[in-house]
């Protein structure tokens, strides 16, 4: 009996190394596309309050990305004026959360209105913005 | 041959079973780690608090519920008046799907009004602010406000006649002392902008203590024109419900600006009350005669003083400044603490002007001292709004 085409074992080790190359292209392709770097990072929380003359900021962030952030946080109030947040920057590494806080004069900002927060890092160009409802209490009217 | 044929085919197959699972296991492991970051938040939230106040003292208790799978690390600020910080709590760890308590109590009543909320500010892995209503017992909810001796440089004219204090910053101790122990906010006045700031924007019902006795704050265009300052602070008394307490001296002999010191004289306070029916007098014990404290209010002022930590007035004192009680209304006087035995004059009264009131204690300096006249002072005014 004459035989044709490659043996069984070669059939074997060819489909062997088909199927090994398509994973480590596969492989290469993904790890290439995830080890890019990304800057991202959510608001989970924000509470914008004002007690007694003053305003409470509170801002929860993450860092969904995959790089580091140096993260800032503006509020910005009736008069256009920003306040900054502390820590500032706020270094989070990726997968890690942390919060933004503010106690100041509350007397550019006023009960049931919104302001603009921005929360940003200028090194790589990520920004965030939402608006923010200022909750609490006015203190008694002078007039 | 079709035996062979057969293991060659089993052993690719086994090879091949054994490559997809390899490459399987890795793309979990991978999908595993991204599903772990991406999951829910850890939410952490205030389960309870509570904020009570007895007069001076503050009990505050608050207990963190971590709903997250991981530990959630903060700091804790409670705040009070003004902002002011009262208690922090710092590197709280909360265990994942456990909570932690918050907990402080002491002598921080006079950083909160009961009904009033104060914000609980949680910063860390998780951030949020819960609003806290304070609860419980206070003898009043006015706020006292003092101005700053020093910034206005009450130094200068400490020796200057009938001023009635010689160490104002005994006065503002004093204040202080009265303040912490019933539990009375205090705001401090640190500048004459920041007074002048408030005579235009009043927030009402504050119970203001002139720290300088017979000398009054004023912004410098009042030393030129003092009938209008003094309509000025009428308006805070009267619309505002403001409380002027004056603790020693001829009320408004002067007026102050930190700089220039400019003298009205003995018959200044008839300015404010809008009437030439009142007198005072004194500067010399000669002048005044004894008083003796009215029974019943030297009843009704026991339980404060008892709360201020302080003895019971004496029966009799002697007044350095003295009204003369106006035989006929107005102004109208809320109560006569101490009077002579005819009832002709008093060194120890409150008037009512509109909707505040004026307090004059003559400051019986050979009794009390600084310190001590304040305390008093404050008391009756405490006594004469919540009455």
């Amino acid at each position: 009996m004459h035989r044709r085409g490659v043996s069984l074992i070669m059939e074997a080790l060819l489909l062997a190394s088909i199927a090994l190359a398509a994973i480590a292209a596969l492989y290469a392709f993904t790890s290439a596309y995830l080890s890019t770097p990304v800057y991202s990072a959510s608001i989970t929380s924000y509470s914008l309050v004002k007690f007694s003359g003053k305003i409470f900021l509170v801002v929860s962030v993450e860092n969904t990305g995959s790089a580091p952030l140096r993260l800032m946080c503006l509020l910005y109030g009736d008069s256009g004026e920003s306040y900054t947040a502390t820590p500032s920057p706020l270094k989070l590494a990726p997968g890690v959360r942390g919060s933004f806080h503010l106690v100041c004069n509350g007397g550019d900002f006023t009960v049931g209105r919104t302001y603009r927060l921005a929360i940003f890092d200028s090194d790589v160009g990520f920004y965030l913005e939402v608006r923010v409802l200022c909750l609490g209490q006015e203190a008694p009217s002078s007039s | 041959m079709l035996r062979a044929r057969g293991s060659v085919l089993l052993i690719a197959a086994i090879a091949l079973a054994l490559i997809a699972t390899v490459g399987a296991a890795i793309y979990y492991a991978g999908l595993l780690e991204l599903s772990t970051s991406l999951k829910t938040q850890p939410i952490l939230t205030v389960e309870s608090i509570q904020l009570f106040k007895n007069h001076g003292y503050v009990f505050f208790k608050a207990v963190l519920r971590n709903y997250g799978d991981y530990p959630v690390q903060v700091n804790a600020t409670l705040y009070g008046e003004d902002g002011v910080v009262v208690c922090t709590f710092t590197n709280i760890i909360v265990p994942p799907k456990g909570i932690a308590n918050l907990s402080c109590e002491g002598m921080y009543g006079w950083h909160f009004l009961v009904g009033e909320k104060y914000p609980l500010v949680v910063v860390g892995d998780y951030a949020l602010i819960e609003s806290i209503p304070c609860e419980g017992y206070q003898v009043t909810s006015k706020k006292i406000a003092i101005i700053s001796p020093s910034t206005l440089n009450f130094e200068a004219i400490a020796g200057a006649p009938h001023i009635g204090v010689s160490n104002a910053s005994e006065v503002v101790e004093g204040v202080l002392e009265v303040a912490k122990q019933l539990g009375i906010p205090v705001t401090t006045i640190a500048s004459l902008e920041e007074w002048e700031n408030l005579l235009q924007n009043p927030k009402p019902g504050m119970i203001f203590v002139n720290t300088l006795g017979g000398a009054a704050p004023a912004p410098s265009w009042a030393l030129s024109n003092p009938i209008k300052y003094f309509w000025l602070l009428g308006k805070l008394i009267a619309e505002y419900g403001w409380t002027w307490v004056h603790v020693g001296g001829f009320p408004f002999y002067y007026l102050y600006d930190g700089k220039n010191l400019v003298q009205l004289g003995s018959s200044a306070v008839t300015l404010l009350f809008n009437t030439t029916k009142i007198n005072i007098f004194g500067g010399s014990l000669e002048e005044v005669q004894e008083e003796i404290l009215d029974e019943s209010l030297g009843w009704g002022l026991k339980d404060l003083l008892q709360l201020a930590k302080m003895s019971p007035l004496p029966e009799r004192l002697k007044f350095s400044y003295a009204f003369v009680l106006p035989p006929s209304q107005p102004p109208i006087i809320k109560y006569v603490f101490y009077a002579n035995p005819s009832g002709s004059q008093s060194g120890a009264v409150s008037f009512s002007l509109g909707s505040g009131y004026y307090v004059h204690w003559g400051a019986p300096t050979d009794f009390y001292d600084d310190r001590g006249n304040a305390k008093i002072a404050l008391i009756l005014a405490i006594f004469t709004t919540v009455r």
